[in-house]
């Protein structure tokens, strides 16, 4: 993988043109996003056994499905999240047709390069997603720390843009903008002045 | 007592003078500029009167009076200057916008008048050059006015500023703005308690009353009045960037903290660093943030390699050593897992149930993977539950005293060799 400062311009590009709440909030950004991309997403946190991904993005037609592990921390299953989304921002695992039968999820891009069962990743599929026919699955990305995580270079790219976004999120509101001091204080004085009454007199 | 007072009084002018400089710099990028201008005008205003008023800079100046005390009344102009500035500023503030150019024109005119005023009035008093001009002719009725006038027009901007302060400002719910108005508020105060000592100096000396070092008394606290302003005026500001080099101090610190744990994990498990990251994203908190994600990445790996008696193990130990039950055996635990989670790697010893690669085979099904990983959750494998940290820093912490428990806790050893297989394992890890 090589050093892509293109890519890091974007990145920050795709982060300054998202509707980051202050203070955050995990549910309505990810709304005010599928409100931006018109289509829903969907969250599913879901008991994921040891050596199946921590964070798996399903997409249909209609919806993007989320899923990440509850056995975590708070802050990796976000990540996971952001992961996962990232991809979805950077218009990753686009197939061309929906899949047509659960045969024939190779799956190979189910966890990252690393080829899975096809019968194993339906199974879970079916439980995590009970209501989904494997029809209607256009894309599945699955981001797992037991294998190579970043061997391909969309895997790397979800991760280095969630991973930006993580960064940027938990930045106190307003802190990269710029410092405030008193003059700034007394020249917004003016729009709200008419809702306190008029002081003394400045002159003698 | 003069010394201290001069360097009192050199390091408030610098510190109101550096605000000045501070707050005039960033005037092109505020549309309200007039205000910032006046605000800086006040503070250079205010700095400069205070170094000329030290006894020190009045000593070394004497030969510069060609009049006498003519470097004196400059300081005091440049005090009352920094009066009508405060009151322009204010007038710039709050006044209606039709309002602003007339009243400006009217606190001009009178600045006017009161600086030929004090001229004129100093030029009838007939001093002698001397650094204690108002106490040593207080009682020439011409250098009294002149006094009176001087504490009239700095006791008017100070009022002014802290009813504005008061009125407006404290209305307003920023936390930093209310730091402000605090210092500010101390600085009012201090400020009225200088005047009320310049009028007790000159009513003493009306009636005889002999007062020992009161100018430098009268130089201290002006010297912290000018103080307060400057720190005031600007705290936002410096405690913006105090409190950022502080993160970064904190930042560098944490890396430092968690490079064993991060070190030793992603040795075991490569596979989850991010790679090739570009110079212009490696910030500090990014590696940070990514060395946490790491850490837990290859804590998750590492899940299939940790024997089931492990957590119950480390309990036990813990509480046998008087470990405080809670988060303190919750680091003991999670390190010891670690412990043996990564000698079983290196022996390639899986010891949980699904020791078949993740989705490798078509059974067991997902079904059973799922109730096992419930049943680990409610089982003694406790490592990662998501009630552990929500935020960065606590998560940091956490880390931090897991990093330190796995690698100097004596409970870590006792559990890795009284391990299922007795192996001694410390010494791989330390």
């Amino acid at each position: 993988m090589t050093t892509d400062h293109a890519f890091t311009v974007r990145c920050k590009q795709i982060i300054q043109s998202l509707p980051i709440p202050r203070p955050f909030d995990q549910q309505s950004f990810f709304a005010a996003i599928a409100h931006q991309r018109g289509k829903h997403i969907e969250l599913v946190p879901a008991p994921l056994d040891t050596g199946l991904p921590c964070g798996l993005l399903v997409s249909t037609d209609e919806v993007d499905y989320i899923v990440h592990r509850t056995d975590t921390t708070v802050l990796h299953a976000l990540h996971t999240d952001m992961h996962e989304l990232s991809h979805l921002l950077l218009g990753h695992g686009q197939l061309p047709d929906p899949v047509a039968t659960p045969d024939t999820h190779s799956g190979a891009d189910l966890i990252g390069a690393e080829p899975v069962n096809a019968d194993a990743a339906a199974e879970a599929l079916n439980l995590l997603l009970p209501h989904l026919s494997p029809r209607l699955i256009r894309r599945i990305l699955g981001r797992n720390p037991g294998r190579s995580l970043f061997g391909t270079r969309e895997e790397w790219e979800a991760e280095t843009l969630g991973s930006l976004l993580m960064v940027e999120i938990q930045r106190p509101a307003g802190a990269a903008h710029r410092s405030i001091d008193l003059a700034d204080h007394l020249a917004h004085l003016r729009p709200s002045r008419r809702r306190v009454p008029a002081g003394p007199q400045w002159t003698a | 007592v003069d010394g201290i007072a001069s360097a009192a009084g050199y390091a408030a002018a610098l510190i109101a003078v550096t605000a000045g400089v501070i707050i005039a710099a960033r005037a092109s990028r505020s549309s309200r500029s007039a205000i910032r201008r006046y605000l800086a005008a006040a503070l250079i205003s205010i700095g400069v009167a205070t170094a000329v008023a030290t006894p020190e800079t009045r000593a070394q100046t004497r030969p510069l009076d060609v009049l006498p005390n003519l470097v004196g009344l400059i300081g005091d102009l440049f005090a009352v200057g920094a009066a009508f500035c405060v009151l322009a500023m204010l007038t710039h503030a709050v006044a209606r916008p039709d309002h602003v150019r007339p009243r400006v024109r009217r606190q001009a005119t009178i600045l006017i008048a009161a600086v030929l005023a004090m001229i004129l009035l100093l030029a009838l008093s007939a001093t002698h050059t001397t650094i204690t001009v108002a106490s040593s002719y207080a009682l020439d009725p011409f250098m009294a006015g002149y006094e009176l006038l001087y504490l009239v027009a700095m006791c008017w901007g100070m009022s002014n500023f802290l009813w504005l302060v008061r009125r407006y400002l404290s209305q307003d719910d920023n936390d930093r703005l209310r730091q402000v108005l605090r210092i500010n508020t101390a600085a009012a105060a201090v400020g009225l308690v200088w005047a009320a000592w310049k009028l007790f100096t000159l009513v003493a000396m009306h009636v005889g009353l002999r007062l020992v070092d009161h100018a430098a008394v009268s130089e201290l606290l002006a010297a912290l009045l000018v103080t307060l302003i400057g720190v005031g005026c600007t705290l936002p500001a410096w405690a913006e960037w105090l409190s950022t080099h502080a993160d970064l101090v904190g930042t560098r610190r944490a890396l430092t903290n968690l490079e064993p744990l991060w070190r030793t994990l992603t040795t075991a498990v490569p596979g989850v660093t991010l790679p090739d990251a570009d110079p212009h994203t490696a910030t500090l908190e990014y590696a940070l943030y990514r060395r946490i994600i790491e850490i837990h990445d290859a804590q998750m790996a590492l899940r299939s390699f940790i024997h089931p008696d492990v957590p119950y193990r480390a309990r036990r130990a813990a509480r046998r050593r008087g470990v405080p039950t809670g988060q303190d055996t919750d680091v003991i635990v999670e390190a010891a897992e670690l412990a043996a989670a990564l000698h079983a790697h290196r022996a390639g010893q899986q010891h949980q149930a699904n020791t078949e690669p993740a989705l490798g085979a078509p059974t067991p099904k997902a079904a059973a993977r799922i109730s096992s990983c419930r049943r680990a959750e409610d089982g003694p494998s406790e490592l990662l539950q998501p009630t552990q940290p929500v935020n960065m820093c606590a998560e940091v912490y956490w880390l931090i005293k897991v990093s330190r428990a796995l690698f100097s806790s004596p409970i870590i050893t006792e559990v890795l060799n009284n391990g299922p297989s007795g192996e001694s394992l410390c010494s791989e890890l330390r």
